[in-house]
Formats: C-alpha cells, structure tokens, sequence
C-alpha cells in the first residue's frame, strides 16, 4: 500500500506543475489582449503579468506541500480570472456590451478620484457579475440593460472598495491598519461560524454603497429590471434574500435624505418600498425581511460604515438638479451634471414620459449626457 | 336760473380729460429735456477713444534720436490718463444706459395709457354732457384719479430712490414685467405700469394702472401685484370668467394668481397681507380667500406630483392655520372654507381659463411653475449661498420653456429661501437682504435680457426650431 502522504505530496506537486504550465500560457496570452482592446491591455497586461510571475516563483519545489497547495489554488483563481479577462476583451472588441464597460470603468474611476482610493482594474462583460480580488477585475454580467444597468458597477465597485478601505485604528496604544468592512463581515462569519454572514456582509455593503452613491437609479434598476420578487425571501450561499437587500438600499437612501433633496429622496425611497412590496405580495411572497439578529446587526454596522469621509465624499447629492434635467426632454439638456445625476434623471424623465417617448431613446439622451459627465474630468 | 354749476363742473371736466389725453406727451416732453443729457457720457466717451487712439498712434512713432525724453513720458502719461478717464466714462455709460432703460419704460409703448387712460378719457371728453355729468361724474372721478397716481408713480419712479435691498425704482421696473407670466389672457397681449402707492387697489381699475402698495415696497411684496392683474384680467374677461359678487371676483382673482404665480402669491397673501384674526365664519372673505389660496398651492403641487412643492405647501398650510388660532381667528372656518364648493370651482375655473385643462378631471396639467419645482429650490438654494451667477435663468428657459417664466419662478425661489420646506430651513434673518436684493439683480437680468416680447418670441420659436 502506497503512503499516503507522498501520493499527496504528489498530487500536490502534479498540480503545481500543471498551473505553473497555465500560468506560462496565460502569460504568453495577455499581452496579446492589447491587440483586442488596447485601452484594456494598457491598465492590467502588466500588473497580471507581475502576479503570474509572482505565483510562478511561489511554486518552487522549497515550499512545504501546504505552502505550495495554497498557492496552487491562487494560481487557478488567477486563471480563472485571466480567463475572464481574455474573455471580457473579446466581448469588449466585438462590442458585445455596447461601451457600457467602457462608461463604467471611467465612472468608478472618477469615484476613486473623488474618493481618494485605489483605481479599479478594469470593467469587463462576463455571464455573470464578479470582483476578482487578485487581479481586480470587475466583470458585468450580459445583457448589461444599457446605461440602466451601469449602477451595477457601483455595486461590484463596493467589493472592491470593501477589501481596500482602510484605516488607521489605535487599540491598546498600537496603531494598526484595519479594513473595517472586511473585518465586520468576516467577524460575523467567524463568530457564528457561518461564513455565509460574510458573503451576505459583503454583498448587503456593495448594495449600501451602490445605493448611496448612484442614489434612486440603483434601487430603481434593482426593483424594475434584475430583482424577482417571486425570490423576495430566497437565500443563497452568497447573497442574502432580495427583501433584506432593498431593505438595506432603502435605508441607505435615507442617508441621502438631506437638505434640499430631502423631500425628493424621501418620496422616491417610500414609492420604491411600496412597488416592491406590491411586487412581492403579487408575487405571492412576504415583502418582509425576517428577522435574523446576527446579520441584522451586522447590516446596521455597514450602514454605519458608508460614514466614511471618503464614501461621503461621492455620496449622491445631486437629486434636486436631476429633477431639473427632467423637467425638459432629456435631449436638450445640458450643462455639468455627475453620471449618478444623468441616470437619475434618466428614471425621472421614464417615469414621466409613460409611453411618450420609448425607453431606449430616454437611454441614448441619458448615455449622452454621461458621456458629457465623463468626459468633463 | 341757468345752469351755471352744471356748466362749470362740465367744462372743468372735459378740461381736465383733454389734459388727460396729452398725458403722454407730457411724461415725454420731461424726458426730452433730459434726454441730450443723457447722451453726453455716450459721446465724451467717443471724443476720448479718439484722443486715445491718437497717442497710441504717436507712441508707436519711431522717435529720432535726439527726441527729449520728456515728450516721451508724457505720451505715457496722456495714455494712463485717457485710459482712466475711458474706463470712467463707460462706467458711466452703463448707468446712464440703465436710466435710459427706466425711462424708457416709463414712456414707450404704455398699453395702458394708450388704450385706456386716453382712449377712455377721450371718449369720455366727447359723450360728457351736462345732461349726464351726474351719472358720469363717478367714471370722471376715477379716470383722475388713475391720472393722478401715474402722473406720481412716474415721479417716483424716476426718482430712483433705494434702500437696503436695492433700488426700489428696480421693484417697479420689474413689477411692469409681471403681466407676463400670464402670457396672453383671454387672447391679449399687456403692457401695464406698476406705480407706488398708499394701498394696492384690489378692485379692476379704468387704466389698468397696477398699484403696489406702501409699505411693501419689497421683492416680497411683489406678487401681491398679481392679485390687482387678476382683477385686470377678471374685468376683460367677462364673458368667460363672469362673476356674481365681490366675493367671488375677489376668490377668483386669488386662485388666477395663485396658479400664475405660485408659492410667491401664497407666501405673500398669507405671511404679509391677510388679516389670520379676520378669519372667521362671520366673516367669510377673508377665509375664503386664504382658503383658496391654499387649495390653488395644494392642488398644482398634486397635479405636478412634486413632493418638495407638497412639503412646502403643507407647512404653509399649518403656519396659516397656527396663526388663525393663536391670533383669536377660527381656524376651523378656515377648515370648512377650504373644503366649500366655491372654491374648489373658482380654481377650476381659473385653471380652465389658464389652458390648464379640466381640473375636475383626474388627468389634467399643472402650472408651470409647479412642473419645474426642482428649479426653483435649485434656484433657492443658490439665492441663499450667494451663488446667484450660477442661475442659469436664460439656459433653462430655452430649454423648457418662455423666458419670461424665469420671472415667476424668481420670484418662487426668492419666497422658498425665505420660507424653507421646514422650519428649520428658513433663511436666517440677516441674510433676507442679501436674498432679495440677489433676486432683483437676477430679476433685472431676465427683463433686461428678454426685452419683453421680442426675445420671448425669439426664444419660442428656437425652441420650437429645436
């Protein structure tokens, strides 16, 4: 009977070659994703190379069989998400997304300027949403609904922005740095030994964050087009139920509700929560969120979060001049308005035409104005 | 016996309506005298571009060697000089240009003169008889009596006096704009002229001279002056908009100003003019004019679906009926008037006359005012930070609408700075000036850049282009 602990040590071994061979590929690949999407190429072919590499040199036969199998599987990870990449470059050149990719790089781009935070990787379309950590690649799941569906990015920003947010924190005279939203998601998962908390953290603070940042459009995008009530109440290992994610969109709109767009935030938030509950009883399904103590605290802890002074600083503000925007057709509008402001705009003037004008010619005054908003930085 | 006292009052009378009739040509015979005046800084200013371009001319001479350095420097001299003086005088040109522009709005194109003042005098000179004097003495009373207060309004006017808020001679200029948010009523066009005095009217008048009364003489005060346009209007109208008593016309004319103008109206009526303490079911004016004009805020702000307008209109709603209570009035006569069946019908019937639709039906159009709300809280907020440059007034209008409704909703934003949504919101009392005197300067804008008519039309038409 073979040992068992070289047969493992070999497998170890037999993978670590085979991922070493991958990552050769994947190295020879990606410069190659310039000659797709050069704007691609220039923001990660070298920072993906630099993480190939440093996974290549891990993987040396010195390390122990634990060492080396942890690194196997950031390998893979990183395959997988060069993969995605590949993939979402191809998509990108073939036009797949309509240069909605392109919009959402540049607006989370202008949101770490205002935010002082680290750029994103790049944006891509893929089959479905996803934040790679190692390479920070946000992938947007087709179809992406035009420029309705761009508040999305804000959502898979917050992931980002939930892994890169820190802070300085003295505790017991040490100063040390935290990530405070990564720590309160993970805290809760480990303390109830239920990583699930942590997934849910992550997803309730990107839902926060899209929320606070791209005001009414994100909830509206998420009640009128991706939301099924049918699921109000349907857990998953990584997200929790729709009725606790609106909750928490909601209530970070509440934070909005502040001097003069207070009045227009509060009604916008209050007829959202009515039509989802409406959406859902039709749907014959409890609107309600049931109460679940761990991840409820947790929510209010990520609430508390969006406080930041960086978040507040792209904290949406603007409702007031997008009910301005609205009050004409949109294809006369003009002047310095922020993407959050266009879109927001965009739902009013949808909301206010009912059936005047169609929804993809409210969409293309809409990408207008955004490509105005982007282009004035 | 002979009619000697019939005689007398009869020949006095038409004396002074032939005066009447000329009294255009006196305002302007005043300002003819003025008027060669008026062009000198135009002209000196003229003069001295030339004697400007001749030293820069000399100085840009190649001087022989030789030449003493003293011409030299004195070239340099006359030119700081005659830049100085330039610069002065364009400042100077400016102003005069505005005195102009008063002036002129003063004596060009009154509607009002021309085609009531006069046109009623003469007709009066030549009907007057000694056989009806008795009966007509009353409409003699009154045409003097408008004579009287244009030939002071157009003194004080031109005064130019001012206080803290700006030049109150400003007010009145943009008080003769005013009838232009009402666009054309009943298919008329109107020119009025908006003069000082002890109180407003209240009642149709023979000229059709709107008085603002003393001692509102503020950019507050200001849509107090709708109320008297719309008894104008009422007037002119009457086989559409018919009444059977003062009441009613009274009612009317507050719901007519009320969905013309806006929160302005109802902040002006309800927080400077109408008496909370005349407020009672004995008296049934006063609670039925404030209920309308209520009822008018309450009913645009539904028709637009504007929560921020209905946060306002609510508050407005419960100050008015607070004081009703604590001033000795009854505030539930104030209820029940805000619920009786005259009102809600004048209102609709001033919203049908307005082109607003049937508001007794369940689709129809709210005032333009109350569908670009979001404008003027933009607009209030930027009155109360001192950012009134940024009121893109002009911008806006081409896009969504007349020129002239960046007046009204001036005037809109100016009241919401002063009264907030809430409490809490309210502008703090010593930035109420710089408020109201940002209003006017943007106001003054607006009427300056619109030139009235012509470039409301031009405006029209290249949205309409677009």
């Amino acid at each position: 009977m073979a040992d068992c602990g070289s047969v493992l040590s070999d497998q170890v071994r037999l993978r670590a070659s085979a991922t070493k061979r991958a990552l050769e590929r994947a190295c020879d690949a990606i410069p190659r994703v310039s000659e797709l999407d050069p704007a691609l190429g220039d923001r990660l072919v070298v920072r993906l190379q630099l993480l190939v590499r440093d996974i290549q040199d891990g993987l040396s036969d010195d390390n122990s069989a634990e060492a080396t199998a942890e690194l196997v599987d950031r390998g893979n990870d990183l395959i997988g998400e060069t993969l995605a990449f590949v993939s979402g470059a191809a998509a990108r050149h073939f036009n797949l997304d309509e240069g909605i990719t392109s919009l959402a790089l540049a607006w989370l781009d202008q949101l770490s300027g205002a935010a002082d935070l680290e750029q994103v990787g790049v944006v891509i379309p893929a089959s479905t949403e996803f934040t790679g950590m190692l390479t920070q690649v946000i992938r947007l799941r087709l179809p992406i609904d035009g420029i309705w569906g761009l508040p999305v990015a804000v959502h898979e920003y917050g992931h980002f922005v939930a892994s890169k947010l820190v802070r300085r924190e003295e505790r017991h005279g040490i100063t040390r740095t935290v990530v405070p939203i990564e720590e309160l998601a993970y805290q809760a998962g480990a303390e109830a030994d239920f990583p699930r908390l942590y997934w849910h953290g992550h997803e309730l603070f990107a839902d926060a964050l899209a929320a606070a940042t791209a005001g009414p459009a994100y909830v509206r995008y998420c009640i009128h087009h991706r939301f099924e009530p049918a699921a109000a109440q349907e857990i998953t290992a990584t997200h929790p139920e729709p009725a606790r994610r609106i909750r928490i969109q909601l209530r970070a709109l509440e934070l909005l509700a502040t001097g003069a767009q207070a009045p227009y935030i509060e009604d916008e938030a209050s007829k959202l929560d009515d039509l989802w509950h409406a959406m859902a009883r039709e749907a014959g399904r409890d609107p309600e969120v049931r109460p679940e103590p761990l991840l409820d605290n947790l929510e209010e802890q990520l609430l508390g979060c969006l406080d930041d002074y960086r978040l507040v600083r792209i904290r949406y503000t603007d409702q007031v001049n997008a009910r301005v925007l609205a009050e004409g057709p949109l294809d006369q509008a003009h002047g310095p308005v922020t993407v959050a402001t266009a879109l927001n705009a965009g739902w009013v003037r949808r909301l206010k035409d009912a059936g005047d004008k169609s929804r993809d010619d409210i969409a293309a005054d809409c990408e207008r104005l955004i490509r105005e908003a982007l282009n004035s930085d | 016996m002979t009619d000697l006292v019939l005689a007398t009052r009869v020949f006095v009378a038409k004396q002074n309506l032939e005066r009447l009739q000329n009294l255009q040509d006196m305002v302007s015979r005043r300002y003819e005298r003025v008027s060669a005046f008026l062009e000198l800084p135009e002209s000196l200013k003229q003069q001295v571009s030339d004697l400007y371009r001749q030293v820069l001319a000399l100085k840009a001479l190649d001087l022989p060697d030789g030449t003493p350095k003293e011409l030299a420097d004195g070239l340099q001299q006359m030119d700081v000089d005659l830049r100085a003086i330039r610069d002065d005088l364009e400042k100077r040109v400016k102003r005069v240009r505005r005195l102009r522009e008063e002036f002129e709005s003063l004596t060009n194109d009154r509607q009002d003169v021309d085609q009531f003042l006069v046109k009623a005098a003469e007709e009066l000179h030549r009907t007057l008889t000694v056989e009806n004097y008795w009966k007509q003495r009353k409409r003699c009373d009154a045409l003097f009596s408008e004579y009287v207060d244009y030939l002071r309004g157009v003194a004080i006017r031109s005064t130019a006096f001012g206080d803290q808020e700006g030049l109150v001679s400003d007010l009145f200029v943009l008080a003769d704009s005013l009838p232009a948010l009402w666009g054309r009523p009943g298919g008329r066009t109107w020119k009025s002229l908006a003069v000082p005095s002890r109180v407003e009217q209240n009642e149709p008048t023979q000229a059709s001279v709107l008085r603002i009364g003393f001692p509102e003489w503020t950019i507050w005060a200001l849509p107090l002056l709708q109320h008297e346009f719309a008894h104008v209007v009422v007037e002119k109208n009457k086989g559409e908009l018919a009444v059977v008593s003062r009441t009613e016309r009274a009612i009317l004319a507050d719901a007519l100003a009320g969905l013309v103008t806006g929160p302005a109206y109802a902040c002006a009526q309800l927080l400077l003019r109408l008496d909370p303490t005349a407020v009672t079911k004995a008296n049934a004016l006063t609670a039925l004019r404030s209920a309308t004009i209520l009822e008018t805020m309450r009913r645009s702000a539904e028709a637009a679906n504007d929560p921020a307008l209905t946060v306002l209109v609510t508050r407005l709603g419960e100050e008015w009926s607070s004081v009703i209570a604590s001033a000795g009035g009854d505030a539930a006569a104030l209820d029940a008037a805000r619920a009786a069946p005259e009102v809600a019908s004048q209102i609709e019937r001033a919203a049908a006359f307005l082109g607003l639709g049937d508001w007794t039906a369940a689709d129809h159009l709210a005032p333009r005012w109350a569908e670009r709300w979001a404008t003027v809280v933009e607009w209030a907020s930027k009155l109360t930070n001192g950012d009134p440059d940024e009121i893109g007034s002009g911008d806006a209008d081409n896009r969504n609408g007349r020129l002239s409704e960046a007046l009204g909703l001036l005037l809109d934003a100016a009241w919401l700075a002063r009264v907030g949504p809430t409490p809490g919101a309210d502008v703090s009392q010593d930035r109420l000036d710089t408020v109201a005197a940002n209003t006017v300067a943007r106001m003054r804008e607006v009427v300056r850049a619109s030139g009235h008519e012509a470039v409301i039309n031009a405006v029209t038409t290249r949205t309409a282009r677009s």
